[in-house]
């Protein structure tokens, strides 16, 4: 009888664990409809309020926007905290994407409308890179890109290499990487990789493709935790 | 009584194993290329659906010799390195702890849903209750084997 109640007891405390769990909403959730203007921080209310009236917000809701006057593109994401303490050479990668568990952030932007949008901001891609042991140790070409992020609460708006190491210390090379049939064909999600390849439509020319000379992290003393919405903006120079 | 029993066993070898799983999981994330491409987390999952399987067959077809985790000091061994395991391939960071184990816990469960520290809690009351309830297993056992024993001595006197 005591070992029925015990184990009744046992049970039912499970169940309630994991109810709390499986019901629980994550960190993001909380943020879901809070957005900023392209490249404004959330402090900068003063330009805010004159932008307002013809930008549209980037949300959950509407992950990408693209803003012709500033040749930018701004994202939504949230981060996976598991790549503030692990490595990773995947920055932003699209929810739907084969690898987005393995990305530091993770959007609901559609990676081939993020290549298309670029085109159309006047963007060249550089095309340079393929799967063959050919692109093995050379680096990725096309259009300069200047990427920065921010966040609801963050001091500033801050360049990607202030919050993503790079263990070699070099600093981030962004390049309009372009491979769209390759992003479209192997469907991995990628939106930023940390050193040069030839499936994302953006990455990081200051490290080569394949070698594997760099480890990266996301900045755990700036960033913020697992689950943040966080606004990543790409700048066409 | 029987199934109160079957079932604690139950909950006891899905305790074992979800441990040991958490320890493989943690050294295929030690591989970097491992982690870029596997679903480390899913080896818990995979582990426990396996031994869930081997439990239930038992119940049917005595194959308990191939349970791994069951005899002499196997339990408490696996036990002790799989937790070692963990602490040392995060460092013995709190810190690294506290994120990688759930976050790994939610890839493999597929719980995208759940904070991380909703899943710590989690953990750390599956852990509690993992634990009392092996604790009453053992004994439950112990006072099992104690009687077959003594019924064997009775029937040999009796024999005699």
């Amino acid at each position: 009888m005591r070992k029925t109640v015990l184990l009744l007891l046992i049970v039912g405390i499970l169940l309630v664990s994991l109810s709390l769990v499986g019901c629980g909403e994550s960190n993001s959730s909380s943020s879901n409809n809070q957005g900023v203007t392209n490249n404004e921080p959330s402090g900068d209310a003063n330009n805010q309020g004159e932008q307002n009236e013809n930008i549209v917000q980037v949300s959950k809701e509407n992950p990408m926007v693209v803003n012709e006057d500033n040749n930018t593109i701004s994202v939504y994401a949230t981060v996976n905290g598991k790549y503030l303490v692990e490595p990773t050479i995947h920055g932003l990668n699209e929810l739907e994407g084969s690898v987005a568990p393995k990305a530091l952030f993770v959007t609901n932007a559609n990676t081939l409308e993020f290549h298309d949008a670029l085109i159309n901001l006047g963007a060249t891609p550089g095309n340079n890179l393929d799967l063959s042991d050919d692109s093995k140790g050379k680096y990725v070409e096309g259009d300069d890109l200047k990427v920065s992020i921010t966040w609801d609460g963050a001091n500033k708006e801050y360049d990607i290499s202030e919050v993503i190491i790079d263990s070699q210390g070099k600093p981030f090379a962004f390049k309009f990487g372009g491979n769209y049939d390759l992003a479209k064909e192997k469907y991995t999600g990628c939106m930023l990789c940390l050193e040069s390849c030839p499936i994302g439509i953006v990455s990081n020319s200051a490290q080569t493709f394949a070698e594997g000379l760099s480890e990266f992290r996301g900045n755990k003393d700036i960033l913020p935790g697992d689950g943040t919405p966080v606004f990543i903006t790409y700048k066409l120079n | 009584m029987k199934v109160v029993h079957w079932i604690m066993g139950l909950i006891d070898t899905l305790f074992i194993n979800f441990i040991l799983g958490l320890a493989l999981a943690m050294l295929v994330i030690k591989s970097h290329w491992l982690d870029m491409r596997v679903n480390a987390g899913a080896l818990i999952l995979v582990l426990l659906v396996f031994v869930s399987a081997l439990y239930i067959v038992n119940s049917k077809y005595k194959i308990h010799r191939y349970f791994y985790w069951q005899g002499g000091n196997r339990y408490l061994a696996i036990l002790v390195s799989s937790v070692l395991v963990i602490i040392v391939t995060n460092g013995f960071s709190i810190e690294r702890l506290k994120i990688v184990l759930a976050y790994t816990i939610r890839e493999g469960f597929f719980m995208n849903g759940a904070s991380l520290s909703q899943l710590n809690y989690a953990l750390i009351v599956c852990l509690l209750l993992g634990t009392v309830n092996h604790l009453y297993y053992y004994k439950s056992q112990s006072l099992h084997s104690k009687s077959l024993a003594l019924t064997d001595e009775k029937s040999t006197i009796t024999r005699y």
